[in-house]
């Protein structure tokens, strides 16, 4: 065996990342690796590739115990990690990037050979079949030919053992998806491992030798070449359908928001939706579908090439957050600590800018009213912080984005946009927030949601929109809205 | 540790330029006894004045996260608009350098925060743009205004043995606080400089934020330059060099953060009332003006390194 990893454990704050997880990896074989986020892959991943260092377990590579540790390590043993954003060079040529760090020297010192680095880089593009000059600019070339470019590198300059490729196809046609397979089968003939990360099950099934399904910070099962079906795939990835928490009620009465007609740039063709009150909507789709673009767009932080939103039947106008705050459309961003904490601040600064600006929208502070303000929220959601003045830095995740829901709460929004609202928080809070949302839509405010568990959803929404690359794949509502309905069309089975 | 206990440390740790400075005034009044004469005090306050209120419209731009290098340059000029206008009108020399500010002020941030270029490039060129002008304004010349009218009064007169200037930065530094830790827009100031794309998600719009702090920033100018025409009643097209610099150091040294969010209009004060102390003390034992410019680099690198060290430790 190339590499064992056993019982492997990491935790982060609040989390546990990776749970006693076991994997394995031979000597050129094709090993796949399929999962929902945060089911625990990219954790695993970066422990490998020495990013991240385990909390306990073992790994072994060659039957001997190594800690790796650090990325110097990894690469010593002949891990490379072929990143999406590619780390090469986009000015330098196919040549000087396939032997960057390693340039074949001149008799004159300090000199490149530049015919035999030419040379060289033909040689090896021609044993993986690709046609590329290797005297372009890496800049003038796709994002597949880079990809590829990444992968000869690797294995040339790096000496890779064990390549790990994750979501390698996310932006790659269909021809150059082929093309790719055919380099890594030659990869595989060469005696090199991989490590494939998809969430494209069809793919994923057509080229590994063998399957690892993730799920909590588990590996659920090892699958052999023959035992590939997509159902025990997706049963072992769903794992048992959590307690099903019963939905909420509800009648499609009033339609409160319309999107019509919104277009975007190489991201969304010509989406339309309607959006009822008290209902929740999902969207589902994969990375580079387009929805974190589309909701964006939405409140004015992406621009679109076409765009209309109806309120009440009254078309509308947003260009900034602010023109949609005013009609209660409210923008829960993904990056809590990037995009919607004010870390160095209070608890109670963090609850009240929606409500100085829009409610309050005085010119002086009223400091007793704010803090009652916060006072009233913190008892409301439950809230655990020490006082109001409390840096929210030191809350737990959870918390951190109970401030936040509540920071939205105190404009009485009409539509919510909630882009993956529990990320990276305890299981505890998730329960909690995802009682809110309920609440909330119960009380006859419209929720649009993103998640990237698509159980998340599947628990949540009412109805389910199912995006691929900008359009609208499948819809599903009512009864038809389960993670199993879902998976599969996500990942096309 | 008590709760009295962890307080005081924690006075310690956020106000510790103030405990420098009095440590700094307790020390030299002991030993230096030059330095504990009224009237070297009363000459201290009227020496801070006009870069104590330059360095309060600072602070605001600072905390939104940018920074304003065209003071300088800006005093220079308006300088020479004010007193070229009070020769024909005294009531001309006030109001002309004050709209004159509102308009320099509202383009940098416009460009600054339109274009989505770095402040110290862009206030950087206004600097260098507006000393032009100041230049070709007079042709290098200086320029005296009319004496002996109501104009001199701020400047030349005294309320209980202090200048009445110095009442008014005081005054100034005061409305300055109330508009950055009581008002609303005080409060966007620091929402923006503490982190602007969660702002714009919470329907703060930065730019105009940003572009009124440099309006401010550079109307703070303006005041300042109506202070010193007032007390002087000439002008020349170099007054304000080096002001960019002063103003800046104040402002770091007193504890605001040049990464924004963090800062307050007393931190500023106290770095004003800090850097004076240090070159008034300098000057008093003969130190030479290179010296003191010396002192003055090091002082700001190390405040810096402190403030860049501060914001890693609250990070990790």
């Amino acid at each position: 065996m190339l590499l064992e990893i056993k019982k492997v454990v990491k935790t982060f704050p609040g989390t546990v990342a990776l749970d006693e997880v076991d994997f394995n990896l031979k000597k050129g074989e094709i090993h796949a690796i399929v999962g929902e986020n945060g089911a625990g892959k990219s954790t695993l991943m970066k422990i490998i590739s020495g990013a991240y260092k385990k909390d306990s377990g073992t790994i072994l590579v060659d039957g001997k115990e190594t800690d790796i540790g650090s990325v110097e390590a990894s690469r010593a043993i002949g891990i490379s990690m072929i990143y999406q954003e590619l780390e090469n060079i986009q000015k330098l040529t196919v040549a000087e990037n396939v032997f960057l760090g390693k340039l074949p020297r001149s008799r004159v010192p300090g000199f490149v050979n530049f015919k035999k680095l030419i040379n060289e880089t033909k040689k090896i593009l021609k044993e993986f079949d690709i046609e590329i000059d290797p005297g372009k600019k890496l800049a003038s070339l796709t994002t597949a030919e880079q990809q590829f470019i990444e992968i000869i590198k690797a294995i040339t300059v790096k000496n890779a053992r064990i390549i790990i490729m994750d979501e390698p196809t996310s932006s790659l046609t269909k021809k150059e998806v082929e093309k790719l397979f055919l380099i890594i089968k030659e990869l595989k003939r060469k005696e090199i491992s991989v490590i494939y990360i998809s969430h494209r099950l069809d793919e994923v099934v057509g080229i590994a030798d063998r399957l690892s399904v993730f799920r909590d910070g588990k590996n659920q099962g090892v699958l052999e070449k023959n035992e590939f079906d997509t159902n025990k795939i997706v049963s072992l990835m769903i794992g048992h359908e959590l307690k099903t928490t019963e939905k909420n009620v509800f009648k499609e009465q009033k339609i409160i928001f319309e999107i019509k007609r919104l277009s975007i740039r190489n991201k969304i063709i010509d989406f339309n939706i309607k959006l009822h009150e008290g209902e929740i909507l999902g969207i589902a789709g994969l990375m580079g579908s387009g929805k974190d673009e589309l909701v964006k767009s939405i409140v004015g932080l992406w621009p679109a090439q076409s765009k209309e939103i109806y309120f009440l039947g009254k078309r509308i106008f947003i260009k900034h957050p602010t023109d949609a705050i005013k009609y209660g459309i409210i923008y829960l961003p993904e990056e809590r600590k990037l995009q919607a904490l004010f870390l160095d601040m209070s608890v109670n600064e963090n609850i009240s800018p929606l409500w100085l600006f829009n409610v309050e929208n005085k010119f002086f502070l009223n400091g007793k009213k704010e803090i009652e303000l916060s006072k009233l929220y913190i008892d409301k959601l439950s809230i655990k912080t020490p006082a109001v003045y409390t840096a929210i830095i030191d809350l737990s995740g959870g918390n951190q984005q109970k401030c936040i829901f509540s920071r939205m709460l105190t404009i009485k929004p009409k539509l919510m946009i909630l882009n993956d609202p529990t990320r990276g928080i305890d299981v505890g809070s998730k329960e909690e927030i995802h009682k809110i949302i309920k609440e909330l839509a119960s009380k006859g405010v419209s929720i649009l949601i993103l998640s990237s568990e698509i159980q998340e959803v599947a628990r949540l929404a009412n109805k389910v929109i199912v995006l691929s690359k900008g359009e609208i794949r499948a819809e599903f509502s009512e009864k038809d809205v389960t993670t199993e309905n879902i998976i599969r069309s996500v990942m096309r089975v | 540790m008590g709760i009295k206990g962890i307080k005081f440390t924690n006075i310690l740790r956020n106000q510790s330029q103030l405990i420098i400075l009095i440590l700094l005034i307790v020390m030299f009044s002991i030993f230096t006894p030059s330095f504990r004469t009224t009237g070297n005090f009363v000459n201290l306050l009227k020496q801070i004045t006009v870069i104590g209120v330059i360095s309060c419209g600072m602070t605001l731009v600072v905390i939104t996260g940018c920074l304003d290098l065209s003071v300088g340059s800006v005093f220079s000029l308006l300088n020479l608009v004010s007193i070229s206008f009070q020769q024909r009108n005294n009531f001309l020399g006030i109001i002309i350098p004050l709209l004159l500010a509102v308009v320099i002020g509202f383009l940098n941030g416009f460009i600054v925060t339109k274009f989505k270029v770095n402040s110290i490039i862009v206030t950087l060129g206004s600097l260098s743009l507006y000393s032009g002008i100041a230049l070709l304004y007079t042709n290098g010349a200086i320029i005296s205004g009319v004496t002996g009218t109501w104009f001199g009064v701020i400047g030349r007169s005294k309320l209980l043995g202090i200048p009445i200037h110095v009442y008014i930065f005081f005054i100034i530094a005061i409305i300055y606080h109330i508009l950055l830790s009581k008002t609303t827009f005080g409060r966007q100031i620091k929402y923006v400089g503490t982190n602007t794309s969660a702002a714009e998600i919470a329907g703060i719009r930065s730019n105009r934020v940003r572009t009124i702090a440099f309006i401010i920033s550079s109307v703070s100018v303006a005041l300042a330059v109506l202070i010193y025409s007032s007390r002087m009643t000439t002008a020349s097209p170099v007054t304000g060099v080096g002001f960019e610099f002063d103003a800046i150091t104040a402002v770091v040294i007193g504890g605001t953060s040049l990464a924004g969010g963090k800062g307050s209009i007393f931190k500023t004060i106290v770095g004003v009332l800090l850097l004076a102390i240090i070159i008034n003390i300098l000057t008093l034992y003969n130190v030479t003006y290179g010296f003191q410019n010396i002192v003055k680099g090091i002082l700001i690198i190390i405040a810096i390194i402190i403030d860049v060290r501060v914001r890693k430790r609250i990070e990790s």
